[in-house]
């Protein structure tokens, strides 16, 4: 069971790895769309809510991948309570 | 930018319309994802009421949890992706920008003294009551054939239908000019 538990905590971790990837590359891809939209002289609007959506997944990815390393440990010591002596 | 805003001038070209496609293109991944996640969330209830099966909590524990992780991801990578949609009209091309993070990057440039017909579609109830559709370009590629591409999710797609119509004289007045 803890094997396969370590498992699951590697994969949460490695998400959350995936999801500073997926930022980085937003922010790239911004960039060459903003720097394209310039060579055209055309009007460039940033978005506030692109960079508060950013923050907001990087903040529920690491708040998954810690509530998933960490509720079967509290699940296992809640049934343990429960079990009858 | 709307079509009727004063063009922006640069040395090549003029810019017309700069507009993102319309938001419905966020609703299938969107419901993809709510789907995913209400199963991962049905799992993991399954978790805590298994009783009879003890063995068989931490797989349905951990298929519940790699739900849900992949729903989160998936809905964010579609919304990063998608919100790089973009559609340019200018006063010689059609550009369409279109990205999916890691996986794909489109850059379709459809020049105006290429086009010869442009049509405006609508399939389905929900495209007329959120004012979107897809906008067709025919191009010829040889004597007798045509091929013909579209653009997907534009808002407005009659206004901006119109405002490419009304370019297209101009445009195959200035290639005759210019000798293209």
């Amino acid at each position: 069971m803890s094997l396969e538990l370590a498992l699951l905590s590697a994969v949460a971790l490695s998400s959350l790895v995936f999801a500073v990837a997926i930022v980085i590359e937003s922010r790239r891809s911004e960039r060459v769309r903003h720097a394209f939209l310039r060579s055209l002289g055309a009007p460039i609007t940033i978005m506030l809510h692109g960079w508060i959506l950013r923050i907001v997944y990087l903040i529920g990815s690491l708040a998954l991948a810690v509530l998933f390393t960490i509720l079967p440990y509290v699940l296992r010591i809640l049934s343990l309570s429960d079990a009858p002596a | 930018m709307l079509p009727h805003d004063p063009p922006l001038t640069t040395a090549t070209e003029h810019v017309l319309l700069v507009t993102n496609a319309h938001w419905v293109r966020y609703v299938p991944s969107t419901i993809i994802s709510m789907f995913l996640l209400l199963m991962g969330i049905f799992f993991l209830s399954l978790t805590s009421t298994i009783v009879l099966l003890p063995g068989a909590a931490t797989t349905i524990y951990i298929l519940g949890a790699a739900l849900i992780l992949l729903a989160y991801h998936k809905f964010f990578h579609m919304y990063f992706s998608e919100r790089m949609r973009t559609i340019i009209i200018t006063d010689k091309r059609v550009i369409y920008l279109h990205t999916r993070l890691y996986m794909a990057a489109h850059e379709h440039e459809i020049p105006l003294r290429r086009i010869h017909d442009v049509s405006v579609e609508r399939i389905g109830f929900i495209t007329y009551l959120l004012n979107c559709g897809f906008i067709c370009f025919e191009a010829p590629i040889g004597p007798e054939e045509s091929v013909k591409r579209c653009i997907p999710f534009v808002p407005h797609p009659d206004r901006v239908g119109e405002l490419i119509v009304g370019l297209l004289p101009a445009a195959t007045d200035r290639a005759i000019m210019s000798g293209e």
